[in-house]
């Protein structure tokens, strides 16, 4: 169960998470960040009230990384909890991507 | 909600061809009473006006038979014919008579000589003096009564006349005046259908929904519950043969449905049943690696969740003394997953085999993998090269899990610096880290379906208990059959999980890898 609210203003969209991002509500975040027009460059996941990420989580917001990259944009990653912060330091991608904690 | 909203379309759509054929049904009922009013009128005028000049006509011809003597002094004495010597005092009878008789609530009678065609006696006194020249409007022969419509001082109206004696009879009936009783009647009468249609609106509806839409939405219900997934719902609507033949059809090509995919199914589960066995082929068998070896044991095991996986594990000797492990874990699940880590496999162990550093390697591996990938696949590893001559270990830690160190004193994670995840970002370069295996050391290797084994309501295994059940491990010093004590701590693992997770349903692969050092 994944709940998503977008938040758009000029600088930046922000997507806050509530759940689990996991391979079945996966989906709904792919189906929210395509809805986000192509000129956004940069975006935000508030991930301050998501319990867990699995690995398709991550495979989300490697890919989104490094598309937003590419345009020069940028993605940030916020508040992750405790559990997510070790999933994304296990997993090397807490020096990789932009993470606020 | 959506189920809702349908509802009221269906009953939105409904409503709107009942008030199309309503409003059809009043401009057709319109078109219909209009004319059939104006036959009505018009018959029913006409027979006003012919009693009346019927009436006029008998009493005339008694006038002619018996003379009547006037004022004039003009006496008749025979009575029938048309003589114009009766002329005059018939004029003056007519004159008398015609006054107090009036047709209908409008209409008049008229006398008209026969020789000048001049009024000379009337119900309305304007119309004496006039002329009246109109051909069609009279007959010639005596005692036929006419039917016309002639235009009496500008005004349409309609007349019967008849021929007697001297004189034409007529009887008038302005056409406005019945106009108006016709649309007075037409209103009623469209008023009354109207009336009629709305009880047939009303009761239609309720049949309709009788019969048709509460069938349309029972079947609509079923058709829902099926769409989302319960093949096990039967449509049963039984008000009518159609509703009956429509279940029966829905049922039948749901039962088709399932069959088709329990087919369909059963082929899936074979394909991905070879696709586990090939990928289980590509693992190397720890049973047949260098059992004759003293210096060293292995053991490793893979215990498959349903779907395919992506982990792996890998042992090879790159020389004598140099043993390469590694175990990895390839994001998502499914023939994908499996197809990126054969590809992930073989890609590290070819490099490692040309003689390339452990750091270049994976650095080298990234960048194969990052190309091409357009799924965006990642895959955690963790590769080490183990120096049997004195325990020197070489290892990447590419996002993966922790691996333990087994020593002599208890279990500790191997955890200095983590380095990314391979094939998901290019460019990356990784290090070479450095540990040391004392003789008698094991080091376990495991995939992330070990430490996030669920129990079911949530909680995992968790790296606590992993510790836990590791301290409990014997050593493997003295042991002859190293890969024996090996797969002695992998079962413990193994058996741990098992009792942890406690029958929940095992969502990932459990993947694990134990090499014990002896120099």
């Amino acid at each position: 169960m994944l709940i998503i609210n977008t938040v758009e203003n000029e600088v930046q969209t922000t997507l806050i998470l509530e759940g689990r991002l996991d391979a079945e509500s996966v989906k709904d975040l792919k189906e929210a960040l395509s809805g986000i027009s192509e000129n956004v460059t940069d975006i935000e996941i508030d991930l301050e009230k998501v319990a867990s990420v699995s690995s398709a989580g991550l495979r989300v917001f490697l890919q989104l990384h490094n598309q937003l990259n590419q345009g020069g944009g940028r993605l940030t990653i916020s508040h992750p909890q405790e559990v997510v912060r070790e999933v994304l330091e296990n997993t090397g991608l807490m020096n990789c991507l932009n993470i606020v904690i | 909600m959506k189920k809702t909203n349908d509802k009221v379309q269906i009953a939105k759509r409904i409503r709107g061809i009942l008030i199309s054929v309503i409003l059809l049904a009043l401009i057709v009922s319109l078109l219909i009473v209009f004319p059939a009013q104006i036959y009505v009128e018009r018959t029913y005028v006409y027979q006003l006006l012919e009693t009346y000049v019927e009436d006029l006509y008998k009493d005339s011809i008694e006038a002619y038979k018996n003379p009547v003597h006037n004022e004039t002094g003009y006496a008749q004495t025979e009575g029938g014919g048309s003589n114009s010597q009766y002329s005059e005092p018939m004029n003056y009878w007519f004159m008398n008579v015609v006054k107090n008789r009036r047709v209908g609530v409008i209409g008049a009678l008229v006398i008209v000589t026969a020789d000048e065609k001049k009024i000379i006696g009337s119900t309305d006194s304007i119309y004496i003096g006039e002329y009246m020249d109109m051909t069609g409007v009279f007959s010639d022969r005596p005692g036929e009564f006419t039917r016309s419509e002639p235009e009496i001082l500008g005004e349409p109206c309609y007349a019967v006349s008849v021929l007697v004696g001297d004189h034409y009879l007529l009887g008038i009936y302005p056409k406005e005046e019945a106009g108006w009783m016709s649309v007075f009647s037409t209103v009623l009468m469209t008023g009354i259908f109207a009336i009629i249609l709305l009880c047939m609106f009303f009761v239609l509806r309720k049949l309709l929904k009788k019969y048709v839409v509460d069938g349309i939405y029972a079947i609509n219900s079923s058709l829902m519950k099926i769409t989302e997934g319960d093949l096990e719902e039967k449509a049963d609507v039984r008000t009518s043969t159609e509703f009956a033949s429509l279940s029966d059809g829905i049922n039948v090509t749901v039962d088709r449905l399932k069959m088709l995919i329990a087919k369909a199914n059963a082929k899936i589960d074979e394909e991905l049943e070879t696709a586990r066995m090939v990928q289980k082929i590509s693992l190397p068998d720890p049973e047949k690696f260098c059992s004759s070896r003293r210096d060293f044991g292995l053991y490793a095991c893979m215990e498959t969740a349903k779907m395919v996986g992506g982990d792996f594990y890998d042992f090879y000797m790159l020389s004598d003394h140099l043993l390469a492990v590694t175990i990895a874990d390839v994001s998502d699940k499914g023939i994908a997953a499996a197809l990126f880590m054969m590809r992930a496999k073989a890609l590290l162990q070819d490099l490692a085999k040309s003689g390339m550093g452990i750091a270049e390697l994976m650095t080298q591996a990234n960048r194969s993998l990052w190309e091409n990938n357009e799924g965006n696949m990642f895959v955690t590893v963790w590769i080490g090269f183990i120096d049997l001559s004195n325990g020197n270990v070489s290892y990447v830690h590419a996002g993966h899990t922790c691996p333990v160190l087994i020593r002599h004193d208890g279990p500790v994670f191997v955890k200095k610096k983590q380095e990314l995840l391979m094939g998901g970002m290019p460019g990356v370069v990784y290090h070479e880290q450095k540990i040391v295996m004392h003789p008698g050391e094991q080091l376990f290797l495991y995939t992330d379906g070990v430490n996030e084994a669920s129990d079911g309501t949530g909680e995992q295994y968790g790296n606590q208990r992993l510790l836990s059940v590791l301290s409990s491990a014997g050593r493997c010093d003295g042991e002859t059959d190293l890969r024996e004590c090996c797969k002695r701590t992998c079962r413990l693992v193994s058996e741990d999980v098992k009792r942890f997770s406690d029958g929940a349903i095992q969502s990932d692969d459990i993947t694990m890898l134990c090499i014990a050092y002896n120099k």
